[in-house]
């Protein structure tokens, strides 16, 4: 297995647990205020720890993934991009329907 | 004039936080494009994605000051006392969020131009990596219309 194809694989993986974490966050954030305040302490602004946590997660994730002595079997690559491609549609709409809800 | 307070400057934060997404979107209709035909110059699927991660990330840049640095204190208490308040409460806030997802898509779509062709074709990934190109530049899209609903909302009450 090429190390590039692994690479490849651990970065679906990793980008589709950083669109789970934004997620959470950003909906735990909204519903409860002493969490918001929390990122809120980071940087001085809720949104720049949000991005801020994205990166870490992400580049974390990869690394991490892309360590761990794991084969990665033929379809493994297409399932992870599939995989990511599910989960950022629905965060998108969980997120945008999140904030109707709020909103209403 | 000082650069840094050229820059800063409010229409010329915004102008080039939405010419940088337009590149963005761009960059990865190309990289679709690119793989739609139906052969895989992998230079050019490079190249599209390195434009298109250093494009959206300084649309992240000049969008995310500008967000920070004026909106919430000019523009968000206007939209707020108007007559469509949800253009912050929905489409600011699902904006803002769903924005963080584009980095780590676009990385991986970097990734995959890296592969050669007798392993992305072993690994059949042509279909995904044009559906991951596609969805890229479609977050993008609606990520400018609710920016659009935005700056409407803000401009016209």
């Amino acid at each position: 297995m090429k190390k590039i194809v692994k690479l490849a694989y651990s970065s679906s993986i990793s980008a589709t647990l950083t669109v789970i974490v934004i997620v959470v966050v950003t909906i735990w954030g909204e519903l409860s205020p002493v969490f918001k305040s929390f990122l809120k302490s980071f940087t001085g602004h809720h949104w720049l720890t949000k991005s801020v946590l994205s990166l870490l997660v992400y580049f974390a994730g990869l690394a991490v993934f892309y360590l761990l002595p794991k084969n990665i079997g033929p379809h493994a690559v297409r399932r992870g991009l599939i995989f990511l491609i599910l989960v950022a549609l629905a965060g998108s709409l969980a997120i945008f329907l999140f904030f109707v809800w709020h909103y209403l | 004039m000082e650069i840094f307070s050229f820059l800063t400057y409010k229409p010329v934060l915004i102008g080039l936080h939405l010419a940088f997404a337009i590149v963005g979107i761009d960059a990865f209709l190309w990289y679709l494009g690119e793989m739609a035909s139906g052969g895989r110059k992998r230079a050019r699927l490079k190249w599209a994605s390195i434009i298109g991660i250093i494009s959206f990330a300084l649309s992240w840049m000049a969008g995310g000051y500008y967000y920070v640095v004026t909106y919430g204190k000019l523009v968000k208490p206007i939209i707020l006392k108007g007559t469509a308040p949800w253009a912050h409460a929905v489409a600011m806030e699902a904006k803002e969020h769903i924005f963080l997802f584009i980095i780590p898509l676009a990385i991986t779509a970097l990734i995959l131009a890296f592969i050669n062709e007798e392993e992305f074709n072993k690994n059949n990934l042509r279909r995904a990596a044009m559906i991951l190109a596609g969805l890229i530049a479609a977050l993008g899209l609606a990520i400018g219309a609710m920016g659009f609903i935005i700056s409407a909302a803000a401009r016209w009450g």
